[in-house]
């Protein structure tokens, strides 16, 4: 039998959804609710610039730093990194870092779809994805990749990549205007009758179908929702803003994830983090990144959420790369790829003011309690796999469903 | 399931087998092979004698554009077209878009060649030529000026080694210092062998390294580690002819004076599975000698086409034997998947089996193909094709592969592609019908003339709306179908908010474009 549509749910018709109202309700926040931001820094960092401060041992630390604490946070602090420092003075008891999280891998590749999905297989489906996919509501862009990775598996219908430039031009027509044989843009009402003709095409096409093409029907119509929604939407969800910035397109994510458009969006670390030849922009690339967190954070401090006051209080921040970097500098002043690295994790339902997770002085990890996040001898190797239960469990997720047997970090839970 | 199929031809639901119709199955064969829809007489005539498919396939396998789609396919393995190349085209009085596509295509080009002339695939590993453009060749210095691609025999003493002494292939998978060009060895094995070492799983064990060790050593005492870099190691020393000493050096000519760098890093020799290799034509015969060769270039065609994983060489055996038996011919491979029960089937008793035969997505050129050969309309931008164009963001939306990024077709609808579909369609309809209204059209608009409205035509209305789903579907559709009339009040819509014949005649068009059957097949 065919499942509702989304255009059933909504109950909207092709002109209906010219002006779909946004509906706030006024409970709590609940898991089920929480949005996702997520921050990608591709290459692989060097923990042990912020995170892993291993001072006096087996690492090759920065010049001119030292271990800085706050809220119970130890990070690595110096003059050229006060970013950092400010925002764990400012964010810290929100803030979990999860120390010694095994990759299970030294590639970029392999580490990247470790650390977003647990395992190796091209099937799986990636953190953000999946919480997108299976989190409450109906929303035209569940999960938009403006950068970094995307591995949406088998649900790619749920996934739009490419947060601006050409994704706008399509969204709001432009882009037919700059062909070499250019098109007036069609306008809304108009686009919206052959939106209705169109969903309606695919709806009949759903409806007799089985299988695997019922499924792929039903992708198709959802797709098609999905964008009649996002043109309609446009201007609320303020794509025709452009910026450079990572804090512009952080601030332009965290408005699609306040006003229902998106629940999870991806956005790149700027900066070159594959640092095997010369190891010093990462201090200030982290720098840099910490400032921006907090300017972001400032300014969800202020934002009305859709069920709390604050949109501070429903987002969710999760901070990854898919690799380490070795404790020591190579011949070259550089440091090469370490199957161990470090995850940041700032919001709501977060065990704040605490690390998780644990290494020695030589960045090799100690086997944990994954209930407390503390070293037991008889504990677990933390890996990227526990991570991810527990960010599906934090968005209101099953774990077991989509990571069976996969024991859940609850010490990054409040 | 029935039900969509017999929709689509026009008839009522009733229980019977799931073979795709014999249109639908000969559309599906066209855009592989082609990368083009059939002709409508080839539509008829395999509806009047299903029988010959096989012909039609064997032809099509013929067709000067059967290399492209081999192209296609394979770069998603190879990840060639980026759309970028880190050398200055301008040294060269060359474009810098020109210049990318042509090094891009030279070891899928040599691909194509292998496969066209119906040599053993094993010579993209023996040849002792490439396949250039003057462009490729001015920058390689391989003396060709003729237009187009050709043969083209390298200038220096590099071995002959097919795609393994390409150079340009070499410039896609630039290998640092310290990588030692591991990076490289691994491109070969995951492209030749399906055997990427960056998707093995590892368990480091805190105590399987020593602390403060070096890499290297590490790479070689180690057991966790000498488990991959005792075979990647000596498969990465046959490659240090194309060694770069910086990034003054960007080309990665064949320099002889450097096949021995190998002692300066790993200090494994060029070795096969722990036998000593005389260099790089051995080790692509050795290549061509294992069997994994010939099952992953099936495991490619078969992904390609069929449009999913498939990682068990079991549910592909008959057509790695179509392959073996041919000679290791590419055609068969191609020729045995599109001859399979599965490729022409949308559906199967089998739940599993169900799970996997679904609808394919058109990849965007094929989507652009689609929509040019009913308006004639190609999307370019600054004369860039924006669905065929190397590194094309646009045709990344529409599903297509991001070399750069590494990442694999989407084979599923998403929010991009039917956005790209939208855009394209109104394009491709309001030149169309402009044309078409001026007599210089495609002739869509065959049944209506300027000046003729609805209110005094209806039947007339209604009859060429539904020539445009029909042509459009390239299906007949139902007598009583509604959509014509649908399509007649968009028209009376679309004229009373624009009060333009062609602004109507548009958005009647566009909407038939559409549909969503133009983007499954």
């Amino acid at each position: 039998m065919p499942r509702p549509t989304r255009r059933a749910f909504l109950g909207t018709s092709a002109l209906a959804t010219l002006g779909l109202p946004f509906v706030r309700g006024a409970r709590a926040a609940t898991p089920g609710q929480r949005r996702f931001l997520f921050f990608f820094a591709e290459g692989g960092w060097d923990t042990s610039q912020v995170f892993e401060p291993r001072f006096g041992g087996g690492v090759d630390m920065p010049p001119d730093t030292f271990e800085g604490n706050a809220h119970g946070i130890p990070f690595t602090a110096g003059p050229d990194r006060l970013g950092v420092a400010r925002f764990f003075e400012r964010w810290g008891d929100r803030t979990c870092v999860i120390n010694g999280l095994d990759t299970h891998s030294i590639g970029h590749g392999a580490g990247t779809r470790f650390v977003l999905t647990g395992g190796t297989s091209d099937a799986l489906t990636d953190w953000p994805t999946l919480l997108a996919s299976e989190g409450q509501g109906d929303m035209p862009m569940p999960h938009v990749v403006f950068s970094g990775p995307t591995l949406p598996g088998p649900r790619g219908s749920v996934v739009v990549r490419g947060g601006g430039g050409e994704l706008v031009e399509l969204v709001d027509g432009s882009a037919v205007g700059s062909a070499d044989r250019p098109a007036p843009v069609l306008q809304r009402p108009l686009d919206a009758l052959v939106d209705g003709f169109v969903l309606d095409r695919a709806a009949v096409l759903r409806e007799g179908a089985e299988g695997r093409a019922g499924e792929q029907s039903a992708e198709l119509l959802d797709s098609l929702e999905r964008a009649h929604e996002l043109e309609a939407r446009r201007v609320e969800a303020g794509l025709e803003l452009d910026g450079g910035s990572l804090l512009d397109r952080a601030r332009r994510a965290t408005e699609l994830l306040r006003l229902g458009i998106s629940r999870c969006a991806m956005i790149r670390i700027p900066g070159r983090w594959d640092t095997h030849g010369n190891n010093t922009p990462q201090g200030p690339q982290f720098d840099s990144f910490f400032s921006t967190l907090d300017q972001l954070l400032d300014g969800l401090a202020i934002t009305p959420g859709d069920t709390m006051p604050r949109l501070l209080d429903e987002l969710v921040i999760v901070c990854l790369s898919e690799l380490g970097r070795t404790p020591r500098l190579n011949g070259g002043g550089g440091k090469d790829h370490w199957p161990f690295t470090s995850a940041m994790v700032v919001g709501p339902g977060v065990a704040g003011g605490r690390v998780v997770g644990a290494s020695d002085a030589g960045l090799l990890p100690e086997t944990i309690d994954l209930r407390t996040g503390r070293p037991s001898p008889s504990g677990t190797l933390l890996g990227a796999e526990h991570l991810g239960a527990a960010l599906l469990k934090l968005g209101g997720l099953d774990p077991a469903q989509h990571l069976q047997g996969v024991e859940v970090l609850d010490a990054l839970l409040a | 399931m029935i039900a969509l199929l017999l929709l689509l031809v026009g008839c009522a639901p009733s229980p019977g087998p799931t073979e795709l119709p014999a249109r639908a199955q000969l559309l599906r064969a066209s855009l592989d092979l082609r990368g083009v829809p059939p002709l409508d007489v080839d539509l008829d005539a395999i509806e009047d004698e299903p029988e010959l498919y096989a012909d039609f396939v064997e032809r099509w396998l013929h067709d000067p554009r059967f290399g492209e789609r081999v192209r296609v396919i394979f770069d998603m393995r190879y990840r060639m077209r980026t759309g970028r190349t880190d050398l200055e085209a301008e040294e060269f009085g060359l474009e810098q878009s020109e210049l990318a596509a042509s090094l891009a295509d030279m070891p899928l080009r040599l691909l194509s060649h292998v496969a066209e002339a119906d040599l053993p695939f094993t010579d993209i590993l023996t040849a002792d030529y490439a396949i250039a453009d003057p462009s490729a060749a001015a920058v390689l210095g391989l003396g060709l000026s003729r237009p187009g691609w050709h043969p083209a025999r390298w200038l220096d003493e590099r071995p002959a080694a097919g795609v393994l002494a390409s150079s340009s292939l070499w410039m896609r998978y630039p290998s640092t210092g310290g990588n030692a060009n591991r990076a490289r060895a691994n491109a070969l094995a995951r492209i030749l062998l399906c055997d990427d070492y960056l998707q093995r799983p590892l368990s480091f064990r805190p105590n399987a390294l020593e602390d403060n060790a070096d890499p290297e050593v590490a790479i070689a005492e180690q057991p966790g580690c000498r488990l991959c870099h005792a075979s990647l190691d000596p498969l990465a020393a046959h490659l240090f002819g194309f060694w770069s000493e910086s990034d003054d050096d960007p080309i990665p000519l064949y320099r002889p004076e450097r096949e021995e760098r190998w002692r300066d890093y790993a200090d494994l020799p060029p070795s096969w599975f722990d036998e000593r290799t005389t260099g790089l034509a051995e080790l692509g015969e050795r290549i061509a000698d294992d069997p994994r060769f010939a099952r992953c270039t099936v495991r490619a065609v078969a992904e390609g086409l069929l449009q999913r994983e498939i990682p068990d060489p079991l549910e592909l055996e008959h057509h790695a034997e179509a392959f073996v038996d041919s000679g290791l011919r590419l055609r068969s491979v191609f020729r045995s998947i599109l001859l399979s029960p599965e490729y022409g089937e949308l559906g199967a008793e089998d739940p599993e089996d169900d799970a996997r035969r679904g609808w394919k997505l058109v990849d965007p050129a094929q989507l652009g193909a689609r929509i040019e050969a009913l308006t004639g309309y190609r999307w370019t931008r600054d004369e860039v094709d924006l669905l065929t164009a190397h590194g094309s963001r646009m045709a990344s939306l529409a599903g297509g592969t991001d070399a750069l990024a590494g990442s694999k077709p989407n084979w599923t609808p998403s929010v991009a592609r039917v956005l790209v579909q939208e855009r394209l369609a109104w394009l491709s309809a309001w030149h169309a019908v402009g044309a078409d209204l001026e007599g210089e059209g495609p002739g869509l608009l065959d049944r209506i003339e300027t000046g003729q409205r609805p209110e005094d035509e209806p039947a007339l209305f209604a009859l060429q709306c539904r020539r445009i789903l029909e042509r459009v579907r390239g299906v007949p559709l139902p007598g009583d179908s509604d959509e014509p009339e649908a399509l007649v009040q968009l028209w009376k819509q679309a004229w009373s908010m624009t009060g333009s014949e062609r602004s109507a005649w548009s958005a009647v068009l566009a909407a038939a474009l559409r549909d969503p059957q133009l983007l499954l097949y």
